[in-house]
């Protein structure tokens, strides 16, 4: 072996070592996260601002609202269905918070009705969300899609949120839900 | 018309701390029975990772099979295309071993951050296979790179000089990337991709704008992305330089008839000058000396240079953008009240602990800056140094750092089409 080709064998095993040492030290890490990270909204941070539903990369956004049955009162007035100060409380959309006419409401009995987000119809604009936490018990709330979301590098929402309500939560654990369906 | 639940004056203390949600009205009691329904939670594949790693390093091993072993164009472009369609359309350009480089900046730097093993495999699958074999991931896996690929249509050949000078973009984009990313500002490489919104099909209008520019360029200037802006190409150059197994342009003996030049659209065929004088020793010292002379200076005036960038670089930090807009709320300047300032106010610490933070990030920032300007002068003094030496070559060689094994130059070859070697 001539001394050039010693030199550029040298040379590669420098290199080659410290790209070892970094997949290496990714699994010694005491996070390591074996099946990977996604995004998630913390629903205790989110102040509704409507950017998950104009920053997303994908239109419509991958947030959607959820509705977390349990917690729901059931309530006639909802505050997240109804405009504030709706004289009538009939299903008529101009009575509805909801621009794109996403949530359903059935008759359950009196005086309780379901609220139901049609998911395909909902934009993530957060509007009955803020009607809920702010008049209701909050049962309503923003959630990352995960058939939707493409799971960016850098979540485009992400980074506008005023709060920092988005984080990456791994993969087993996809949803930070409220009440009894809590997994976080 | 409307029940009012009394239970909600009565007992004040139901409101529960499940996250911040409020049992102002309790669940009711249905007399009729109703089942609440079951809360939809849909998934993503739980480990499509897996099969994206092995579909990578599959798509590796092939780039590598037809460049170097098979030596047949149409094969690697095959694999692009699958590359593309898998890597780019499918998975919508995520994963992505140029995004990766900013997640390990970031998770090398900071503790807290969270590198998932497979982002780690995603960035140093590609930089292995270059120490190997060059880089066949910009040839056949990368789905950027196979988009620009399958737009050339009619290559002009760049002035050296000129290529060199826009080459260094890429230089200045690494280490800007890094510093935004390490200091946890912005993953600047992802929001300035510019043919992911081709691959989502949505993005920002200006995005859209700059890659469909790239590619139009690219019709005349082959691969412009990969050649004067990919970051991740200076790695992937660098490992290439001591790559173990390049290809060749053909496996018989060079005739030196230029025909491969005119083939390779980037350039990145090495001049063939077997007839012209080899330089003296001397001279070629001399001018060594002079370049080493000047690296300090060079180097330490770079460094200044960069640390002026501290302060825009600092600002895309959230911290720091909302510090500043609340410094400028209490200097009086007219100002209104943001999203994030109102939140800030409804949710955050004191204020002091902002300015405390923004001020951390900040002088990390400046620190940073002045590594930036080093290594940007060590380049350039590097780039000197490899201009000033003079090499008589008499066969036609690929640079392995520019080569990115597309394989044009294989049919090309008069050589290799007189031994029907030539696989199509």
């Amino acid at each position: 072996m001539d001394r050039r080709k010693f030199l550029r064998h040298l040379v590669r095993g420098c290199l080659a070592l410290p790209l070892l040492g970094l997949a290496g030290l990714s699994f010694r890490k005491p996070s390591y996260q074996p099946d990977g990270l996604v995004w998630q909204i913390d629903p205790s941070r989110c102040v509704q601002c409507g950017r998950c539903a104009t920053e997303c990369v994908l239109q419509p956004s991958a947030v959607k609202c959820v509705h977390a049955y349990a917690l729901c009162g059931y309530c006639k007035l909802c505050g997240g269905y109804y405009q504030p100060f709706a004289k009538v409380l009939d299903t008529a959309a101009e009575h509805q918070l909801c621009p794109t006419k996403a949530i359903q409401r059935t008759f359950i009995e009196d005086p309780y009705y379901e609220y139901m987000i049609v998911e395909k119809w909902c934009i993530g604009c957060g509007k009955c969300v803020k009607g809920c936490t702010s008049f209701g018990n909050g049962s309503l709330f923003l959630q990352v899609r995960h058939d939707r979301c493409v799971n960016c590098n850098e979540c485009a929402i992400a980074r506008r949120c005023p709060n920092q309500a988005f984080r990456r939560v791994p993969k087993s654990n996809l949803y930070i839900w409220k009440g009894i369906h809590a997994k976080d | 018309m409307l029940k009012i639940r009394p239970l909600l004056f009565a007992f004040p203390s139901l409101i529960s701390l499940h996250l911040g949600a409020q049992d102002r009205f309790p669940k009711p009691d249905f007399e009729s029975g109703h089942q609440l329904p079951e809360p939809y939670l849909p998934f993503s594949e739980p480990n499509s990772w897996f099969w994206d790693i092995t579909i990578l390093i599959c798509l590796l091993i092939l780039a590598a099979y037809f460049a170097l072993r098979y030596r047949s164009r149409l094969g690697i472009l095959i694999t692009s295309l699958v590359a593309l369609i898998y890597l780019g359309f499918w998975k919508h350009g995520c994963i992505c071993s140029i995004g990766a480089l900013q997640n390990i900046a970031l998770g090398l730097t900071d503790a807290q951050y969270l590198v998932p093993l497979s982002t780690v495999i995603v960035f140093v699958a590609p930089l292995l296979a270059s120490l190997l074999f060059g880089r066949i991931f910009c040839a056949a896996v990368c789905p950027m790179g196979s988009l620009q690929d399958f737009v050339i249509i009619r290559p002009w050949r760049l002035p050296a000089w000129f290529a060199e000078i826009l080459g260094m973009i890429r230089y200045f984009y690494l280490g800007i990337a890094v510093v935004a990313a390490s200091t946890g500002s912005a993953f600047l490489i992802c929001r300035y991709d510019p043919f992911v919104v081709f691959f989502r099909w949505s993005g920002t209008w200006y995005i859209l704008l700059f890659g469909f520019c790239l590619l139009l360029l690219g019709t005349v200037i082959a691969r412009p992305y990969c050649r004067f802006i990919c970051p991740y190409g200076v790695l992937l150059g660098w490992f290439a330089r001591f790559s173990w197994y390049h290809l060749k342009i053909t496996t018989d003996q060079c005739v030196a008839c230029h025909l491969c030049k005119d083939a390779c659209p980037i350039d990145a065929i090495q001049g063939l000058n077997p007839n012209e004088p080899v330089e003296s020793g001397l001279l070629w010292g001399r001018r060594l000396g002079i370049i080493l002379t000047l690296a300090i200076p060079v180097i330490a005036c770079c460094a200044w240079l960069t640390s002026f960038a501290a302060i825009p670089l600092s600002q895309l930090h959230p911290t720091v953008a909302l510090a500043e807009h609340f410094q400028r709320l209490e200097q009086g300047v007219f100002l209104q009240e943001t999203q994030e300032t109102k939140a800030f106010r409804a949710h955050g610490q004191p204020l002091q602990q902002l300015y405390e933070d923004a001020a951390q990030i900040q002088r990390r920032v400046k620190q940073s800056t002045w590594y930036l300007g080093i290594f940007l002068g060590l380049v350039f003094m590097a780039k000197l140094i490899q201009f000033s030496i003079y090499r008589q070559r008499g066969t036609a060689e690929p640079d392995p750092a520019k080569c990115v094994s597309c394989g044009r130059c294989f049919a090309y070859c008069p050589k290799e089409s007189a031994s029907f070697r030539i696989h199509f």
